[in-house]
């Protein structure tokens, strides 16, 4: 039987998991998005959502791959480039396969997110006198770049094509890396790959969500004109809507994952659907290691979220309400974190007040 | 072919093929020089066959003491750091009084035939050696992903803090190379483990294996197929005796102190 100890994988992984899939999701954002294109239901601020998708999406997996990278026992012993043994081998370990696919990734996401930054050499020429010893370099170089501008909308309307298959895969791939291992009974059934992708595309949209309402500063500019913000609105709406409905498929997705876990291995019956694990019986090791990964991945999405809502509602009804609203999001999921790490349940009366919570949380989600 | 070579080459077979036929894919003359190499290091195995062997171990239970002499070799042999164990025995204290047992169960790496941990190496530092059976480790190879670790349903791998690579039991092939028992099979003081080669029915532990009828591996629901057997292993559950109302007590004696 697996114990809990066992786990040699750490937070680093843990937030790898969670930084793939958001640039895995934000990358099929941006390309869905884009590749939908002014007829889709975006209407004219198809193009904001995209650009704000594609350049969200690299930062997270290069960080995620760092702290990987970070976590190795090698790296540990002072070998720092042991790691490139990665590339000496292609094999069908989904450690292998995800190596090659993140390092197709990242490359293909930065050039993707290159293609929406607006080249005007001028601009940057300004901005470079500021600092002295790179304006030659900027001088030189900026206008070089304009050569690629006829090319450059031909180039990222290709990208996202290519941007949307490769962040499902990236998804996908995160899960297959859990699944793959027979020796993890709980882990081991391809819903979880299912899983991980709901999640990240989930992750995705809402890392979208929030960071269009931290950095659009346009947005607030022209909240006056009532069309500007009719078109906003509808993003708004578009995005928080998909969100939820992938919220929805991802809890259908735990309920088949434990459903198949209590018919195959059995251990759910010791504990309620939610992970919820009685006292006494709050050794169903399984369970319990379940519990703490998918809370530490889902610690750092739940955080993520919360963040997103919060932004929401102070922007939409900085009232009473909306700090209420915030205080809540955040407490239910840091609880719901805590909860799975420690495995247990313990005071009754704060898990009613969770309930209590969830519910009024998504009541109150309903009516943004 | 000297020993040395035959080894070498042996261990080369086991863990490079799928390198090889990358290499041989992708790189062309580089690809050619080391095809050919190959071709004849296969054609110089098949001038002299040898059957090859399967190193397995046999561990009477009803004969360990629990003493732990195993344990101690094994640190001094491979000097262990501090914390860690290559091999180690469990004492398991079961029943409900006065029904009360105790007995042991030594643990090491069982050397599977079909290893998850091989499959899942994204670098191939990890091989079964087509010569012996025994399931490598190369620490220069080794990057310490840990990915071998979660994927081994028996918990035998640890980081070794000395070069951040896995490490494990690899059945002493210094010494089994030469012929010499490992060291744990040569210090047990009860005669309590029986090492050798499973292929060769002449040997002791293959007659031993026929004549028993009480002979187990761990978890062989795994799929994995173990080389470690036990005679009279106890292999309680802790939730299996929990829902029969049944006293169970595992003592790892390692730092994990729950079982795996």
């Amino acid at each position: 039987m697996m114990g809990y100890e066992d786990i040699a994988w750490g937070m680093p992984v843990v937030l790898y998991l969670f930084l793939a899939g958001v640039g895995a999701g934000a990358l099929v954002t941006s390309g869905s998005v884009l590749l939908r294109g002014p007829t889709g239901h975006f209407g004219r601020s198809y193009r904001e959502v995209a650009r704000l998708a594609a350049f969200i999406a690299p930062l997270p997996i290069i960080i995620g791959c760092a702290a990987l990278v970070f976590k190795l026992g090698s790296f540990h012993a002072g070998n720092y480039f042991r790691f490139l043994n990665l590339y000496t081998v292609i094999n069908l370990s989904p450690m292998s396969v995800g190596t090659w696919l993140l390092t197709l990734v990242i490359p293909v996401g930065l050039v993707y997110a290159a293609t929406f930054v607006t080249w005007d050499a001028n601009d940057y020429v300004r901005w470079s006198r500021r600092m002295p010893r790179v304006e030659p370099f900027v001088a030189r170089w900026a206008p070089r770049l304009l050569r690629f501008e006829p090319y450059r909308a031909g180039t990222q309307h290709l990208l996202a094509w290519v941007v949307v298959p490769l962040g499902i895969a990236t998804a996908v791939y995160t899960g297959v890396l859990l699944g793959a291992m027979p020796s993890r009974p709980f882990w081991n059934t391809p819903i979880v790959a299912l899983l991980f992708l709901i999640s990240s595309i989930s992750t995705g949209v809402a890392a979208t969500l929030l960071l269009r309402a931290l950095f659009n500063l346009r947005r607030r500019r022209d909240a006056a004109d009532p069309v500007n913000a009719a078109i906003e609105h509808e993003a708004n709406y578009l995005l928080s809507a998909t969100d939820i409905v992938f919220i929805g498929l991802e809890l259908l997705a735990v309920f088949l994952f434990l459903m198949y876990a209590h018919l195959t291995i059995g251990n759910v019956q010791a504990c309620r659907i939610g992970g919820f694990a009685r006292r006494g019986v709050g050794r169903a090791v399984l369970v319990r290691i379940h519990c703490a990964w998918i809370a530490g991945t889902g610690c750092c999405r739940a955080l993520l979220r919360a963040a997103t809502l919060a932004v929401r509602t102070s922007l939409c009804e900085p009232t009473g309400s909306g700090c209420l609203y915030m205080c809540i999001g955040i407490a239910r999921w840091v609880h719901a974190a805590l909860r799975g790490i420690a495995g247990r349940t313990d005071h009754r009366p704060y898990r009613h007040l969770t309930r209590l919570c969830n519910g009024y949380g998504i009541w109150r989600y309903s009516q943004c | 072919m000297s020993e040395k070579e035959s080894r070498s080459g042996a261990g080369d077979g086991g863990h490079n093929p799928k390198r090889r036929r990358f290499l041989q894919s992708t790189v062309g003359a580089a690809a050619g020089t080391a095809a050919a190499g190959m071709t004849a290091a296969s054609e110089e195995d098949t001038e002299t066959p040898r059957p090859k062997k399967r190193y397995g171990m046999l561990i009477d239970l009803n004969r360990c003491i629990g003493c732990h002499a195993c344990s101690v070799a094994c640190k001094s042999e491979f000097d262990v750091p501090l914390g860690e164990t290559r091999s180690w025995v469990e004492y398991i204290e079961r029943g409900n009084y006065p029904h009360v047992s105790r007995s042991f169960l030594p643990r090491l790496c069982n050397h599977c035939s079909e290893p998850q941990c091989v499959d899942v190496c994204p670098t191939g530092a990890t091989w079964v050696r087509e010569d012996t059976g025994i399931v490598h480790i190369d620490p220069d190879i080794c990057i310490g992903c840990k990915y071998c670790m979660m994927a081994c349903p028996y918990g035998m791998r640890f980081i070794n803090p000395m070069h951040g690579s896995a490490d494990k039991c690899n059945f002493c092939e210094h010494r089994v190379d030469q012929g010499v028992d490992p060291a744990c099979v040569q210090t047990c003081v009860g005669h309590a483990r029986i090492f050798g080669d499973l292929n060769d029915p002449d040997s002791t532990i293959s007659q031993m294996l026929s004549e028993n009828n009480d002979v187990s591996v761990l978890r062989p629901e795994m799929g994995t197929k173990p080389n470690v057997f036990y005679i009279g292993a106890d292999h309680s559950d802790p939730n299996t005796t929990a829902v029969a109302a049944q006293y169970l007590r595992i003592d790892t004696n390692r730092r994990q102190k729950e079982r795996v």
